[in-house]
């Protein structure tokens, strides 16, 4: 007979993000450490967590103990939306228990929490902070427990009472490995906030989870007035990953008659096409195309901008009209995001939800550059890794892509990035200036596009008001992308 | 000299005489009575805003209170040395029993008002109507302050 494995009831952790960091909540019954330096937010994770889940079913202890005075702590957390006052009192019980501490130490305090615990029979536990337990545990001299003998106490209490625990502590990250707490807990959940040049960045880690498979690594937190956020850091795939080798994907146009045409016919559904060019060179007219033309093919469009404010990239656009009719009949949704303390995490979430919302399978990011310079400091430094990620989750869930990239012209090389990225992508199409004819004249050619035939040649375009123009190929040229174009062969007279 | 919320007078006045039985005949009463008002407060509000709060809050109207109703050379009646209940309760000895009632009336509008500044109104209310929910309305009193 085959032996079914107990079932774990999972918590909503009422923290958008958390949950699918947790690998699917929190398992009920756990006993888990939230861990982190003051003022990284703790209170307002676990708080939240309540919040979410305190009902007439389900109660809630709150212990505080030596932290943050609860006076102040109520009077900071209401400022939250989360907070329900109507809550307090009758699904969510505060009980202080800074006096018990002083007049009987660890003992006192243990033997409160179970009575009050076994008095109430809560489903959630939490006990705020701890570390200040750990570090004034006998600041009396009174009490006859040490540390860990009071932390397992407590959590083998706890956990026979059927109620979720959380311990609330201000650890640094070396105590991970000789703290007896980190080894009794289900779930242990690091909270960082790190401060670099002009920016805070504040981030998550499941350092572990019985039970269940957490998403490995730092995901990016955001606190406002809504509460935590959490970005994960790899989203789950919406759909199985389209497989690159296929050639019958059905292709994507891109509204520039001849663009299409050194594509082999479009861009393949779920490719992700970089468009290099230098300044002025049509890179965002070309994606806006790109967008419009989706819309004619009912498909709507969203497009991530981080240089020019939405009004601005309207009225300067060729294609500003339709753009601004189509984002009105919200068929293409314009996001402009421009703080410099932003994570990858952050844009890849507000594309994906606008996605979604919108049903849209194409999406621009315009330009690669400018959201670099948004991100944090702390998040540059993996740009690259990020990209990838934010690449990933996009046509995984079946989005096509098309991403700008402005490149200096220097005549004496070809570089498709600044950023080292061009292999993350499937495609590239590059855009050059170059000197003809005593004028200077606009190019553009296919580099690559993965398993797909598509031209090689070069050809001169035009951008007028209604868009790009592809012109005649520059087949009777040579020196094109050293700038300088002479006849070559039967171009030469 | 603190002004009394007038609406909250007019809940606590009727809470004042429930707790006392009516009238308060002598000061000894009014000193009693201050003592199970607090007990009462104290076993409510302590376990929520912390136990070092509540005394620093009840301590502070209590300080509150006598600035508005109390001489300054009564206030010293008790010595630097007791505490701010002592020697309010001191004080208290030396009020008629009219005055007494106004004073603890006062006395519970401060310490609402003060906890309101900490925890906002909804919550303090609350928390007063939880410690006496048979006296005090489920809502407090809004309207036009005279």
């Amino acid at each position: 007979m085959k032996k079914t494995p107990v079932f774990i009831e999972r918590l909503s952790t009422g923290i958008p993000g958390l949950d699918e960091v947790l690998g699917g909540g929190l398992p009920e019954f756990s006993f888990n450490l939230v861990a982190g330096a003051p003022g990284c937010g703790k209170t307002t994770l676990a708080h939240q967590i309540m919040f979410a889940n305190a009902n007439e079913q389900r109660s809630a202890l709150y212990f505080t103990i030596l932290g943050e005075p609860p006076l102040k702590m109520l009077r900071y957390q209401q400022q939250f939306d989360f907070f329900d006052q109507d809550k307090i009192d009758s699904s969510i019980r505060f009980i202080h228990l800074g006096q018990d501490l002083i007049e009987g130490g660890l003992k006192r305090v243990l033997d409160r929490i179970i009575f009050e615990v076994d008095a109430s029979s809560p489903s959630l536990v939490f006990v705020d902070s701890f570390r200040s337990i750990v570090r004034d545990g006998h600041p009396s001299g009174v009490g006859d427990l040490d540390v860990a003998h009071f932390v397992q106490l407590l959590a083998i209490h706890l956990t026979s009472c059927e109620a979720t625990t959380f311990l609330l502590g201000e650890f640094l990250e070396q105590d991970a490995n000789t703290n007896p707490i980190f080894t009794v807990a289900d779930g242990v959940l690091w909270l960082y906030q790190t401060p670099i040049r002009n920016s805070v960045v504040r981030r998550l880690q499941v350092q572990k989870i019985r039970g269940q498979q957490e998403i490995p690594g730092f995901h990016t937190v955001k606190l406002s007035k809504t509460g935590a956020r959490v970005f994960p850091r790899l989203p789950s795939p919406e759909n199985p990953p389209i497989d690159q080798g296929a050639t019958k994907l059905p292709v994507k146009r891109t509204g520039i008659k001849g663009l299409d045409k050194m594509l082999g016919g479009g861009i393949p559904a779920g490719y992700s096409v970089m468009v290099a060019g230098p300044s002025g060179s049509g890179k965002t007219v070309l994606s806006t195309q790109f967008i419009v033309e989706g819309v004619k093919a009912g498909e709507p469009g969203v497009i991530a901008i981080f240089e020019k404010r939405p009004e601005e990239y309207l009225k300067t656009s060729p294609q500003g009209k339709t753009l601004n009719d189509l984002t009105r009949a919200e068929q293409i949704k314009l996001i402009y995001i421009r703080p410099l303390d932003l994570s990858v995490d952050e844009t890849l979430e507000e594309v994906r939800s606008e996605v979604k919302r919108l049903g849209a399978k194409r999406v621009v990011v315009d330009s690669l550059s400018g959201f670099e310079l948004a991100l944090a400091p702390a998040f540059r430094e993996d740009f690259r890794e990020s990209l990838y990620r934010m690449v990933g989750a996009l046509t995984s869930m079946g989005v096509t892509v098309m991403m700008t990239v402005e490149i200096t012209d220097t005549f004496d090389e070809l570089r498709l990035s600044p950023h080292g990225i061009s292999f993350l992508t499937d495609g590239i199409i590059l855009q050059r200036y170059t000197e003809l004819g005593g004028a200077l004249q606009k190019v553009m050619t296919v580099i690559k596009l993965r398993a797909k035939k598509h031209s090689t040649k070069l050809f001169a375009f035009e951008i007028g008001e209604k868009g790009i123009t592809v012109g005649k190929a520059l087949t009777g040229y040579q020196g094109i992308l050293s700038g300088g174009a002479k006849p070559s062969g039967k171009g030469r007279r | 000299m603190t002004s009394i919320d007038p609406l909250l007078s007019a809940v606590f006045r009727p809470l004042v005489r429930t707790e006392t039985g009516e009238r308060i005949s002598t000061s000894e009463q009014g000193v009693e009575l201050v003592k199970r008002l607090r007990q009462s407060l104290l076993k409510v509000i302590a376990p929520i805003v912390g136990e070092a709060a509540f005394e620093a809050l009840f301590s502070r109207s209590l300080k509150k209170t006598k600035v508005a109703f109390l001489a300054p050379a009564k206030i010293e009646s008790g010595g630097p040395a007791a505490s701010e209940m002592t020697k309010f309760c001191e004080s208290l000895k030396t009020q008629s029993a009219t005055q007494i009632e106004e004073i603890v009336v006062s006395l519970l509008s401060s310490f609402t008002g003060l906890l309101s500044t900490f925890i906002g109104e909804a919550l303090t209310w609350k928390l007063m109507r939880n410690t006496w929910p048979d006296v005090l309305p489920s809502e407090k009193p809004v309207g036009e302050k005279p």
